[in-house]
C-alpha cells in the first residue's frame, strides 16, 4: 500500500511537470501578444508597449522565460498577473473559496438528490415511478445549464424574492448557483446508480445474503448499494474537474468570482502567468482527487488490493 | 464506528468545509435589501419629491457592470473599468463641466504660458488623502513625475505626458509643470479620471501592489476589494473640498457604493429589477423600452467619447489598397440601420472616426459620407470592378472583390448585417471568427483587409496611436502613410493653443475620411439604467463616467 502511494505521488509529480511544460509552450505557440491586446481598449504608442513587454520579461527568449518561471515556481512564486499586477497565488486563492464552496455544495446537492432517486428507480424498475424518474433525470442531464440558470433566476429571484442572484457568500446566495450545478449532475448520478444497481441486483451474492436471513433493507444497503457505488464514485471523481472548471458558465451568470472564470479570462487575454497558475492548480487537484478515488475503491470493495 | 455513523460524519465534515469556505469573504456591510413597492410611489413625481424631502444621508448603492477593475494605480492603468471606480475614490486637479468649461478641483487656479509649455497650478489647501497624509505641492509633483517617467507611467495618462520636463515646487501649494513641447490639451487632461491624484505615501507603502490599494482624496474610500467580484467604497467623512460643479458640499450622501461585476446581460437586468442593484451599466437593447416605460426605473443615455466602433481598412493590402474600394465600402454601409437593428437605442450611428462627445470632434468630417449604395456601385465600376460571371461578386483582372476580416469574438452581432450590406454592392467578405488575441495578431501582421477598432478617450489624441504611421507596430492597422496626416496629428499634439489643436485634429479627421481609412459604424454602448429611488446620478463631462457624489436615496 505504501509503495503504491509513493509511486502514485511520483507519477503525479511527473504529470504536473509535464502539464506545466505543455501549458507554457502551448501558450507561446498560439498567436497573441498579451500586451498589445490589453492596451487595445485604449491604444498607446508602440514605445509604451515595448516598455511594458520589457517590464514583464516578455521580450526574453521563450526558454529563458520558462526557466525563470520554473525557478520562481519552485519556491512558491507563480509570478504576477499581467493585467492586475497582483501575485498569481493571490489571484487564485482569492477565488478558491467561492469555487470550492460552489463545487462542494453542488456535489453534495447532486448526491443527496441523485442517490436516493436512482436507488428508488432501480428498486421499482419498470414501474411508472421508474419511468418518471428516468424521464426527469434525462431532462436534468440534457437541459442547458445557461438556460436553467436564467429560469431559476427568473422564478426564484425576480418573480418572488426568495433567493438573491448576486451571491454574497451566505448560504442563501449559494442556493441558486448550486442548484443549477447540481440538477444536471443529480440526473447523471441517478441514471448511473440505477444501471449499476440493476446489474448488482442480479448477482448471486445477494441471494446468499438473503439466504442468510438478512433483512431486505440490509441486503440492499450493505450488499447491493455498496457494490453499485463503485462506478458512480469513479465517474464522480472524474467530474471533479467539471465542478471546478465547468462552473465558468454558472460563475458568469451569477456574477460569482471563481477559478474557472479566472482561467477562461486569462486564456482570452493571454495572461500567461495566470493561465499557468490555474492550470497548475487544477492539475494538482485533478491528480489528487483521482488518487483519492483509487484509494477509495479499496474501502468500497475489499477485493481490490494495492500491491 | 458503524458505517452509518461514518457516512454521517463525512457529511458533517463536508458541510463544515462548505461553511468554512463561506466565512473569509463575508461582506463588511449588509447588502442592499430588495426594496419593495414603496419605490413606484416615490417616483410618481420625482421633482416634487426632491424639493419636499431633500437629500438625506444614508443608503448603499450597488452598481453592476460587465467588467472588473484590475489596477487602480493612476500611473499605470489604462482600463475603463478602473477609471469608473477611480472617479469616486480620487479627485482630479480640475473638473470640467458638460459644456467643456474648466472648474477648480484640487487646483484652485492655473496659468498657462503663451507657448503652452509651462503650467502653474495653485493648489487647494486643507485637503487630506484617505490615509491622513496632506495633499500639497510635493504630492502633486510626485504624481506628475510618475505620469511623466516612461519607466513608470505606462498607463493612459502617460500618453499626455510625452515631453514632460519636470515639476517645480514653488511653495507648499504651488507647482509649475514644464514640457519640452507645447501641450495645449494639458489642462483638459487633468480633468480626466486617469489623471487622478494618488497619495504618495500609499504608493510608496504598497509598491508593486499600489494598484490594489487606491488611496485618493475623493468623496469615497475603498474598504474592500474582492478580485473579480466587488469593490466596496464608503463615504469619506472628511470630504470638505467638493468641486463647484456638484450640487452640494461636504461628505457624500450615500454611506457606501458597491461596484459589482456581472458579466451576463440578463443577470444585470434581473438584479436591477429585483432591487439587488441600484444602477446597471450596459443594458441589453431589447430591455431598454421596457425600462423606459416603467416609472420604477430611469435611464441615462451615454455616448462614450473616443474612436467609435469602426472597421479599419488595410491600405497596404489588395483590394483595400484601392481608394475606390475603400470609399465604396463606406457608401455601402448603412450605419443608421446597423445602430437601430443591432443595438436598439443604446448606440448612435457614426459617420467619422470620432464620437461627437470627443474633445476636438469635427462635424465636417462627420458629414462627408451618407449611405448611398448606388454611389458605391458606380465607384467600383469606374475602378474596373465588374461582375462578369453573374455571381453577385465583382471581379477585376480575374480577381474576386473579396475582403478578409479576422474578427473578434464580440463581432458576430453586427457582422452578418454588415457583410450583407457590402455584398449588396458586390463585395464579398471572408469572415473568420477568431479569439481576440488571434484577431489582434492577424491585424498586427497586416493580414487583414478589415479589422474592428473601438476605444474610449476624452479627446482626439486617440487618433495618434491609431493613424500616425509611426505606430504601425502598435495600433495603426490601416498601414497608411501620408505626410499630411502625420503632420496634422503631430502638430495637434504639440499645439500651443486650443484653436491650433482643434484645426489640426479637424484636418486629420477629414483626411481619414477623404482617404476612407475606416468604415465608421456606431458609437459605443454604455447606457446606464437606474432605480428611481436613487436620485441625482450624473455622467461626467466625458459623457461616460458616473458621479456618485450627489446621489441620495429618495425617502
Amino acid at each position: 500500500m505504501r509503495a503504491y502511494v509513493m509511486r502514485r505521488i511520483l507519477v503525479s509529480f511527473l504529470v504536473i511537470v509535464g502539464v506545466s511544460i505543455l501549458t507554457f509552450s502551448m501558450l507561446h505557440l498560439v498567436p497573441g501578444d498579451p500586451v498589445r491586446l490589453m492596451y487595445g481598449q485604449r491604444p498607446v504608442s508602440a514605445e509604451t508597449l515595448q516598455v511594458v513587454r520589457h517590464q514583464l520579461g516578455l521580450d526574453l527568449p521563450v526558454p529563458v522565460q520558462y526557466f525563470r518561471y520554473v525557478s520562481h515556481a519552485l519556491v512558491g512564486d507563480l509570478g504576477r498577473s499581467i493585467r492586475s499586477n497582483r501575485p498569481v497565488t493571490e489571484e487564485i486563492l482569492s477565488r478558491a473559496a467561492p469555487t470550492v464552496q460552489l463545487a462542494l455544495s453542488g456535489m453534495l446537492l447532486s448526491t443527496i438528490m441523485g442517490l436516493p432517486v436512482g436507488l428508488l428507480a432501480a428498486l421499482k424498475r419498470g414501474t411508472r415511478l421508474d419511468k418518471a424518474i428516468m424521464f426527469t433525470s434525462l431532462l436534468g442531464v440534457s437541459v442547458p445549464r445557461f438556460w436553467l440558470a436564467l429560469v431559476l433566476i427568473f422564478a426564484f429571484a425576480v418573480r418572488v424574492h426568495w433567493f438573491p442572484i448576486l451571491a454574497d457568500t451566505s448560504t442563501r446566495g449559494l442556493v441558486l448557483p448550486a442548484l443549477t450545478l447540481a440538477l444536471g449532475e443529480a440526473g447523471m448520478v441517478a441514471r448511473l446508480l440505477r444501471t449499476s444497481m440493476l446489474q448488482v441486483l442480479g448477482e448471486e451474492y445477494l441471494v446468499t445474503a438473503r439466504a442468510k436471513g438478512l433483512s431486505e433493507t440490509l441486503v440492499i444497503i450493505r450488499h447491493a448499494l455498496r457494490n453499485a457505488l463503485i462506478p458512480v464514485v469513479t465517474v464522480m471523481g472524474m467530474e471533479v474537474g467539471y465542478y471546478f472548471g465547468g462552473s465558468v458558465m454558472i460563475e458568469t451568470v451569477f456574477g460569482r468570482p471563481g477559478i474557472g472564470r479566472l482561467a477562461v479570462d486569462a486564456v482570452i487575454s493571454r495572461n500567461f502567468p495566470v493561465v499557468q497558475g490555474t492550470v497548475l492548480l487544477s492539475s494538482v487537484i485533478f491528480v489528487l482527487v483521482n488518487t483519492l478515488v483509487d484509494l477509495l475503491y479499496a474501502t468500497l470493495d475489499p477485493r481490490i488490493r494495492y500491491s | 464506528m458503524t458505517r452509518a455513523a461514518r457516512s454521517l460524519l463525512a457529511l458533517i465534515l463536508l458541510a463544515a468545509i462548505i461553511s468554512a469556505c463561506a466565512t473569509p469573504a463575508a461582506p463588511t456591510t449588509a447588502p442592499a435589501q430588495p426594496p419593495t413597492e414603496a419605490v413606484a410611489e416615490a417616483t410618481a413625481e420625482p421633482t416634487a419629491a426632491l424639493t419636499e424631502a431633500g437629500p438625506a444621508s444614508g443608503g448603499t448603492l450597488v452598481f453592476v457592470a460587465g467588467g472588473a477593475p484590475e489596477n487602480m494605480d493612476p500611473a499605470t492603468t489604462y482600463g475603463n473599468w478602473d477609471a469608473r471606480v477611480m472617479r469616486s475614490i480620487f479627485d482630479t486637479m480640475i473638473y470640467v463641466d458638460r459644456e467643456k468649461k474648466m472648474h477648480p478641483g484640487l487646483a484652485l487656479s492655473w496659468e498657462q504660458s503663451a507657448d503652452a509649455k509651462t503650467f502653474t497650478l495653485k493648489l487647494r489647501q486643507g485637503v487630506k488623502f484617505h490615509d491622513g497624509t496632506p495633499f500639497n505641492a510635493e504630492a502633486a509633483k510626485y504624481n506628475f513625475d510618475r505620469f511623466g517617467n516612461p519607466e513608470v507611467g505606462t498607463g493612459t495618462m502617460s500618453q499626455y505626458f510625452t515631453g514632460y520636463k519636470g515639476t517645480e515646487v514653488l511653495d507648499e501649494y504651488t507647482v509649475r509643470v514644464t514640457f519640452d513641447t507645447p501641450k495645449s490639451v494639458f489642462m483638459y487632461c487633468l480633468g480626466d479620471p486617469f489623471a487622478s491624484i494618488a497619495s504618495p505615501a500609499a504608493i510608496e507603502k504598497w509598491g508593486k501592489d499600489a494598484g490594489q490599494h487606491p488611496v485618493g482624496t475623493g468623496p469615497f474610500m475603498m474598504t474592500e476589494w474582492v478580485p473579480g467580484e466587488s469593490i466596496t467604497l464608503v463615504r469619506n467623512p472628511d470630504y470638505q473640498w467638493a468641486p463647484e460643479i456638484f450640487k452640494h458640499q461636504g461628505p457624500a450622501y450615500l454611506d457606501s457604493v458597491v461596484f459589482r461585476t456581472v458579466a451576463e446581460d440578463q443577470t444585470r437586468l434581473a438584479v436591477l429589477k429585483n432591487g439587488e442593484a441600484g444602477v446597471a451599466m450596459g443594458v441589453p437593447p431589447f430591455a431598454l423600452d421596457e425600462l423606459l416605460q416603467d416609472p420604477a426605473f430611469y435611464t441615462i443615455p451615454s455616448v462614450p467619447p473616443g474612436d467609435t466602433s469602426q472597421q479599419m481598412l488595410n491600405a497596404a493590402k489588395p483590394p483595400t489598397d484601392e481608394l475606390a474600394v475603400r470609399k465604396a465600402m463606406i457608401y455601402a454601409t448603412d450605419q443608421e440601420t446597423l445602430a437601430a437593428t443591432v443595438s436598439g437605442k443604446t448606440r448612435e450611428a457614426s459617420h467619422s472616426a470620432l464620437a461627437r462627445t470627443t474633445l476636438d470632434f469635427d462635424q465636417a468630417a462627420e458629414d462627408m459620407y451618407r449611405y448611398d449604395p448606388e454611389k458605391a456601385k458606380s465607384l467600383l465600376e469606374e475602378a474596373g470592378w465588374v461582375d462578369t460571371d453573374g455571381d453577385g461578386i465583382r471581379e477585376k483582372n480575374g480577381n474576386k472583390l473579396q475582403v478578409y476580416w479576422p474578427a473578434y469574438t464580440g463581432e458576430k452581432t453586427f457582422a452578418e448585417l454588415l457583410m450583407s450590406m457590402w455584398k449588396e454592392v458586390g463585395i464579398d467578405t471572408r469572415f473568420e471568427a477568431l479569439d481576440d488575441a488571434a484577431a489582434w495578431e492577424a491585424a498586427g501582421a497586416g493580414q487583414h483587409n478589415v479589422t474592428n477598432m473601438a476605444s474610449i478617450n476624452f479627446d482626439a489624441s486617440i487618433l495618434y496611436p491609431l493613424f500616425h504611421s509611426s505606430n504601425s507596430q502598435g495600433y495603426a492597422f490601416c498601414n497608411f502613410r501620408d505626410d499630411k496626416l502625420d503632420e496634422a496629428l503631430t502638430k495637434a499634439l504639440n499645439a500651443a493653443n486650443d484653436q491650433e489643436r482643434s484645426e489640426n485634429y479637424a484636418l486629420a479627421q477629414r483626411i481619414i475620411m477623404e482617404q476612407a481609412l475606416i468604415v465608421p459604424l456606431t458609437t459605443l454602448d454604455s447606457t446606464v439604467a437606474a432605480r428611481s429611488e436613487f436620485a441625482d446620478l450624473s455622467l461626467d463631462w466625458e459623457d461616460y463616467y458616473l458621479y456618485f457624489y450627489d446621489v441620495y436615496v429618495k425617502k
